[in-house]
């Protein structure tokens, strides 16, 4: 009964407010889109085999989203959470600082100038040099993968990492691992046994949140790489004036956010029993 | 955090004084640049990437990126920091409001509040944008404050409700202090280290925002699209120097133009990386537990050379107007009477015409200055135009009737005549404002001419929209040439 009244309070509600807000500003009575719809290069911008009107553009675009989206947080997972917990077990001050600091630069610079500078690197090197490392733009699942998710992964990765080494490094210094060490056990089987598994809900949080964050930068890295997934197709839907196809996107969007902000909440509440 | 306080002040210095030390006109633009090299003439056609004139090299209209960068920093500030302040306020006061009072209206509150936060800013902001453009530059600012305000209040009220429960203020209300003044006095005081450093990471996530609204080429005035009116003079038709509208043709020319492309992209993230240490410094200074805190009393120091600094860049935003090297009326007629006599000799002048755009509310200036001369001995005429009113980009051909001008009955003007500024704001005084804002796109044109009907020659200020291509003209509103007295309104609907 609980759950089911948070959900309607943290989740229900806030989606119908966010129709709402949606639906009023994308009337037709109240928006003009005719300067999108003049940005000839925005609305020529598109995947080779897709477009606008395509009946399925929907169920396209989102999935080549998700799928960009899942590619990305599984890389910032896959570096940031083995990063956090070396950083928060290892002892070399120097080292930990250097990557503190480039943890930082990583969450402060916008997930733009990442996406874009890539990008410029990756045309400097093709054009002046005539070395092709992946593809520059377009859709496709293999190194056409590579940049965007980069890209779009590596604020996210930043966050994960902190939070994840300042669980850690809290656990480490609780008095159940102390016990542990005192004991003998194996520093790999404390970790594995102890430390991960209360580490974890703090971990999922991040994750969740940066996922969120993520989720926010998508219509960037999708203009920028020509991706065209759900935020390209959104921008190019209000310039075509497919406004329905255009409300359907943004409440995909606030959807997808309310889900990721409901997970977030579960996890920490773990958190809280676990306490 | 000295960091970030050095580049936040220089952020400000650059807003107050840039547009005096750019070396060039930030709106001047050229579709062809033409450059003096020892092994003789070379013409380059814009973007043109850095060398020794152009620093930062120039954008898609030939323009100075380096003038265009310093020049357009204030504007960006101004938007960027009102903004920020906005949000602050709408969250510090929501915030203070549900965490001190709490109860249903809390509740509502919340909800609206992760609604919007459901919605991705970016979109949301855009969407408002679009909806709000009616109301000009209030409105773009207004659409980057109605975002990204949830996360302050639900800061504030976290923040309040643990302040809440402190014993002094426990004390103050057992001696019976009015919860209003607690509020202010108290909670407030006790919350704004904090709120410092809110505001200053505010003011960095409002300026990414507006940089990615660039990207997609959404900005404070004006839109991106390829001209076609003389050729393809470039993507961008806009004269406001504001650094989001300098990212939006990033994606143009990043095949061939990459660095010069990623200049003020570096600006940008260098302006919010300093909003962010200076935002981070303020934390560790306020953190009694932090090895960086600050006494109270430099804390203090601190807070009033941020707020003394930005109030002394506000009055210089407003004060320090450099006037642009656009050709006015008059200079223009002089420039063109000498071309026309050097082409035509003993040409007479008979009509000028000044075009006006909606795009360019920011920027008061015309979009096009058109003078025309017949030719001494026969009926030709010639037409010599001067794009953004720039002294650089002429271009000058016979007539072609592309303008409803009726030649053959125009008188040629004597000199001494009132510039096109008093017939501009008689006209817009007359209802032209209005229906600028009822049609959008739409083109304002001021045509000094003397019709053969009539004693002295007249400005004709006529207000219209551009349907299918074609011009539509909705109402004209004339004006004496000389004396600079309104003669009438006519609306033709």
């Amino acid at each position: 009964m609980a759950f089911l009244w948070s959900v309607l309070l943290n989740a229900v509600l806030p989606l119908a407010v966010a129709y709402l807000i949606i639906s009023f500003l994308v009337d037709p009575a109240n928006i003009d889109t005719s300067e999108l719809q003049t940005n000839s290069f925005l609305m020529s911008t598109h995947s080779i085999f897709r477009n606008i009107f395509d009946p399925d553009i929907l169920a396209v675009s989102v999935g080549a989203s998700a799928i960009l989206l899942l590619t990305s947080m599984a890389g910032a997972i896959a570096v940031a959470v083995p990063a956090g917990i070396l950083y928060a077990w290892s002892g070399r001050r120097a080292l930990k600082a250097v990557a503190w600091s480039i943890s930082t630069v990583a969450a402060s610079l916008p997930t733009f100038f990442w996406a874009v500078a890539l990008e410029l690197v990756m045309i400097l090197l093709w054009f002046k040099l005539g070395i092709r490392v992946v593809a520059i733009a377009g859709f496709g699942i293999d190194d056409h993968l590579v940049l965007p998710a980069i890209a779009l992964g590596v604020r996210p990765a930043a966050y994960i990492f902190r939070l994840t080494a300042t669980a850690v490094d809290e656990i480490r210094h609780t008095d159940y691992v102390r016990t542990a060490v005192a004991k003998g056990l194996p520093s790999g089987l404390l970790l594995v046994r102890h430390v991960l598994p209360n580490a974890a809900p703090n971990i999922i949080a991040a994750t969740v949140l940066g996922a969120r964050g993520a989720l926010s930068s998508l219509a960037i890295v999708d203009l920028v790489y020509v991706w065209g997934g759900a935020g390209l197709v959104f921008v190019q839907a209000l310039g075509s004036r497919r406004l329905v196809l255009a409300t359907e996107l943004a409440l995909t969007f606030a959807v997808a956010s309310v889900l990721l902000a409901l997970a977030a909440d579960l996890a920490r509440a773990r958190v809280r029993v676990a306490a | 955090m000295l960091l970030g306080l050095i580049g936040v002040l220089a952020l400000l210095a650059m807003g107050v004084f840039g547009s005096l030390v750019a070396p060039f006109d930030p709106n001047a633009g050229t579709s062809m640049l033409a450059r003096d090299f020892p092994n003789g003439m070379q013409f380059r056609v814009p973007p043109t990437l850095p060398d020794d004139l152009h620093w930062f090299g120039t954008d898609a209209l030939g323009r100075d990126q380096l003038s265009r960068i310093l020049a357009g920093a204030k504007l960006t500030l101004a938007v960027v920091l009102t903004a920020a302040l906005v949000r602050l306020g709408i969250g510090l006061t929501l915030g203070l409001v549900s965490g001190w009072y709490g109860g249903p209206f809390v509740r509502a509150m919340t909800i609206v509040a992760s609604g919007i936060t459901a919605i991705p800013q970016l979109l949301l902001a855009m969407m408002l944008v679009l909806v709000t453009r009616d109301f000009g530059g209030y409105g773009f600012i207004a659409s980057l404050a109605l975002v990204g305000w949830p996360e302050i209040a639900e800061f504030v009220r976290a923040e309040s409700q643990r302040v809440k429960a402190q014993p002094y203020i426990e004390a103050a209300r057992a001696i019976g202090a009015p919860g209003r003044r607690i509020v202010t006095g108290h909670l407030v005081r006790a919350l704004a280290p904090q709120l410092l450093s809110v505001a200053a990471l505010e003011t960095g996530s409002v300026l990414v925002l507006l940089a990615e609204l660039g990207l997609v080429g959404v900005f404070l005035a004006g839109a991106t699209f390829l001209l076609g009116d003389v050729g393809i003079s470039g993507t961008l038709k806009d004269r406001a120097p504001e650094w989001g509208q300098m990212l939006g043709t990033i994606q143009f020319f990043a095949m061939t133009q990459q660095l010069g492309t990623l200049i003020p992209a570096l600006f940008v993230v260098l302006a919010a990386a300093s909003f962010a240490l200076l935002a981070d410094g303020l934390r560790a200074a306020s953190d009694p537990f932090d090895p960086q805190r600050l006494s109270p009393g430099t804390q203090n120091i601190v807070a009033k050379v941020l707020a003394g600094a930005l109030c002394l860049s506000a009055v210089g935003f407003v004060t320090v107007n450099v006037p642009t090297s656009a050709l006015t009326m008059e200079q223009g007629r002089e420039l063109s009477a000498k071309t026309a006599n050097s082409a035509w000799p003993g040409s007479v002048f008979v009509a000028g015409v000044a075009r006006f755009t909606s795009f360019s509310e920011g920027v008061p200036r015309p979009y096009r200055l058109t003078y025309y001369y017949r030719r001494a001995r026969g009926a030709e005429i010639l037409r010599i135009g001067f794009q953004n009113a720039d002294r650089l980009s002429v271009e000058v051909r016979q007539y072609e009737s592309e303008d409803e001008i009726d030649f053959t009955t125009l008188q040629p003007l004597p000199a001494g005549l009132v510039s096109y500024d008093i017939p501009l704001v008689k006209a817009e005084a007359a209802g032209g404002a209005v229906f600028r804002q009822a049609q959008r796109s739409s083109v304002v044109r001021a045509i000094v001419t003397w019709p053969s009907d009539r004693d002295t020659p007249v400005y004709a200020v006529t207000y219209g929209g551009t349907s299918r291509g074609e011009l539509t003209f909705k109402q004209v509103c004339c004006v004496n040439a000389k004396s600079g007295e309104a003669i009438g309104t006519l609306r033709l609907q």
